[in-house]
């Protein structure tokens, strides 16, 4: 038999392969666990075990003895967990006795051959793969009484009630008795897609249903595990660091974030935005930094973190020139990488490793701005892996190759602004974070001035406002257009917080709907009237701290 | 080690183990900032996810009270999850301040053991009242205990448990002054 392997359910004596149209097959392994013991129990007073084997293993504390032992059924993990430290336990022992047969998930695989997996390392699956996503009066809401079905990603069908439809894959919110699925989950987050979920599987090679709505450092973990397990490398549950003695002097050094360079608030003509790619994963590889090599030498060899992470580099690399949604399925596990790295629960976490790949982000980025500053290009701002310059396009190019000849780390144009604007904090200082600015072509690029749990009345205002803006092509006139329509506009937002839809009084926090009403805010499930005094401040308070940042002209 | 102010010094002079608290943050917080710049050199353990230790208040009080500069002194070490607490203590040899050993509320046994066996002093400081903690975990292993109390004007020291002491209050003016003998010089 042969087909796309959706799912598998390990049971006693071997694996149900459950393959895309509801087909299924049956084979016959044990489950590898690995047991720390300081001498050799007898492991076989066990009725599951099958072989028990005495291996030598490298761990974070030097070479250990692990005793490695096959159960026949995987429910007896439990028992030796109960008595005894295991190593290796992400992944877990049904996907390693899955790669072990040549079995990965979402591969198209011959059960007749021997090599078994038959589609190549980027294929994505050709299965029918479904989300059922609900909705109530206020936006997406798990709870909500009306549907929208995406096949393939595509929406097909909306209504209310429960669907029906039959597909391999399924994520469902809420009822969903109707979908005939060979695997059907519930993911507790919407924080990510299917496909992307699917992507990590494929890459992680574990069954969809131990990563699915689980977090993004899962993924990941389980991908360095691999690597790790590759060498011999043993991997504790729970990874116990004492970090290394450092007077206060090292540790005010050491214990910093990225870069940001304060920006110049105001409006600026033909900027450039350019940043650095993938910049944290890929100080981790090329430096090398891993957490069992950060306080004593390498080798030469490249540590667990960096392997496992130029892997899924490469893997995002071909990705992109084929769907962007696969790459960035890719990307959050990276951007995830470098916090890992210092997380205290991380299995490969060690807070000197990430120090020091925030050491090295820092000065690549002060070496780029002094770079930039000797060929004339004035900075505008900087920020982690970001700089902001204004200066001859035709020194651009080499601007960058300069920057990555001294740093060893990619560049790319993030973007390139007709105008970009800078805006002031409330005390006057200039706001780091806050900037937008009208990209070539028309397109505006705003971060940290429409915040998630606004008012959709605020956001409203601000779109507009800045829709006007986009219209100009020179910083100065955008100013203008920005200053003139204030007025304007905002009478029209204070008007609407008296006569406006629901919906415009909805302010979204943690995923929860609430609206200000005379009583106070409540859970908007049910819309029970707002308050049209606090939106008419909302709206005029913004107006205020919005003419403020236009203070600042070219 | 010492605390900075002499009548409590003079106090748990022979105690091995002493435990500060206060359910006062702030106050148990500048309290041990003041204690580690006076003695300096000394190993300090933060314990806890962030924070904890506020480097700069270190080098001002230092300024402040006229010691010199504590960055070269202190062998700083951090433990930001349960399992790392126990193994973090036997790493130090010499004094050390353990800044709220029991913050994870996990594997205390573990974490009292580790101090109970150590062979240098050792203060730690704790968040929150430890009389209602106190008999489950950790209570036995310190020699003294002394509870920090805001007053106006200042804070008192509770001395609640000692081997060789009464129970005492004893009051001070502010965290960050000077240390002065104040008027048991006239005795």
């Amino acid at each position: 038999m042969r087909g796309y392997v959706i799912d598998a359910i390990p049971v006693r004596g071997g694996i149900r392969v459950l393959l895309d149209g509801l087909r299924e097959v049956f084979l016959k392994t044990t489950f590898p666990i690995y047991v720390a013991a300081e001498s050799p129990p007898d492991f076989y007073e066990h009725p599951d075990v099958t072989s028990v084997e005495e291996e030598e293993w490298e761990s974070f504390e030097g070479p250990i003895k692990l005793y490695h032992v096959e159960l026949e059924d995987v429910s007896a993990l439990s028992a030796f967990r109960r008595k005894f430290k295991l190593y290796n336990t992400i992944p877990s022992p049904l996907a390693q006795a899955l790669v072990r047969l040549n079995v990965l998930p979402f591969r198209f695989v011959d059960f007749n051959e021997v090599e078994r997996v038959l589609s190549g390392p980027n294929d994505f699956p050709e299965i029918r793969y479904a989300e059922i996503r609900r909705y109530s009066w206020f936006g997406p809401d798990r709870r909500g009484n009306r549907y929208r079905v995406f096949l393939n990603g595509e929406l097909v069908e909306e209504g209310e009630g429960s669907p029906r439809l039959g597909c391999d894959v399924a994520y469902c919110e809420g009822e969903c008795g109707g979908v005939r699925a060979v695997l059907k989950l519930h993911p507790r987050s919407r924080d990510f897609s299917l496909k992307a979920d699917i992507e990590r599987s494929l890459v992680a090679r574990v069954p969809l249903r131990e990563i699915a709505g689980s977090s993004i450092g899962k993924a990941l973990t389980i991908n360095e595990t691999w690597v790790a397990m590759r060498r011999r490398f043993a991997v504790p549950d729970v990874k116990v660091n004492v970090e290394h003695p450092r007077t206060l002097k090292d540790l005010i050094n050491d214990d910093r974030a990225g870069l940001i360079i304060f920006p110049r608030p105001g409006f600026h003509d033909v900027a450039y935005q350019l940043d650095f790619t993938s910049m944290y994963p890929s100080i981790i590889v090329t430096r090398n930094i891993s957490p069992e090599n950060v306080l004593r030498a390498s080798g030469g060899r490249l540590g667990i973190v960096p392997e496992a992470l130029k892997g899924l580099l490469e893997a995002r690399r071909v990705l992109k020139a084929v769907d962007e949604e696969r790459a960035d399925a890719v990307k959050f596990m990276l951007v995830a990488s470098f916090g890992y790295l210092g997380y205290r629960n991380s299995k490969f976490g060690r807070v000197e490793a990430y120090e020091e790949v925030t050491r090295v982000a820092r000065e690549a980025l002060k070496e780029a701005i002094g770079l930039a500053e000797k060929r004339g290009f004035e900075v505008l701002h900087g920020i982690v892996d970001s700089l902001t310059v204004k200066g001859p396009s035709e020194g651009l190019e080499g601007l960058m190759r300069s920057i990555e000849e001294a740093t060893g780390l990619g560049m790319r144009v993030d973007a390139e602004y007709d105008w970009v604007a800078f805006t002031r904090g409330l005390l006057g200082e200039p706001h780091p974070q806050r900037y937008f600015g009208r990209v070539r072509g028309g397109a505006l690029k705003v971060r940290g001035v429409i915040k998630a749990n606004q008012p959709n009345l605020v956001k409203g205002f601000l779109l507009e406002l800045l829709s006007v803006a986009s219209k100009e092509v020179r910083g100065e006139d955008a100013r203008r257009a920005m200053l003139d329509a204030l007025p304007s506009l905002t009478e029209k937002y204070v008007r609407l917080s008296a006569d406006g839809e629901p919906l415009d009084y909805v302010m979204m926090v943690r995923g929860v709907p609430y609206v200000r009403g005379v009583g106070g805010f409540y859970r908007a499930y049910l819309y029970r009237g707002h308050d049209p005094v606090y939106y008419a401040d909302y709206v005029r308070r913004t107006a205020r701290e919005v003419r403020g940042w236009l203070e600042d002209g070219i | 080690m010492k605390t900075g102010f002499d009548e409590l010094d003079e106090v748990i002079a022979d105690d091995w183990t002493v435990e500060f608290f206060s359910i006062n943050a702030r106050l148990i917080f500048s309290f041990y900032h003041r204690v580690i710049v006076e003695s300096a050199p000394v190993n300090v353990l933060v314990v806890g996810e962030r924070g904890g230790l506020d480097p700069y208040l270190l080098i001002q009080i230092a300024r402040a009270i006229g010691r010199e500069s504590v960055e070269e002194k202190l062998i700083i070490r951090r433990a930001f999850k349960a399992e790392d607490v126990p193994p973090s203590i036997e790493s130090f040899d010499g004094d050390l301040v353990i800044i709220d050993p029991y913050h994870h509320n996990r594997l205390q046994g573990s974490v009292a053991s580790a101090i109970k066996e150590r062979g240098d002093r050792t203060f730690l400081f704790s968040f929150g009242d430890r009389r209602k903690f106190g008999s489950v975990f950790g209570w036995h292993v310190a020699s003294s205990v002394i509870e920090l109390k805001e007053v106006e004007g200042g804070f008192k020291a509770r001395l609640i448990k000692s081997p060789s002491h009464p129970e005492v209050e004893l009051a001070f003016s502010s965290v960050f002054w000077r240390a002065e003998q104040g008027l048991s010089r006239w005795l």
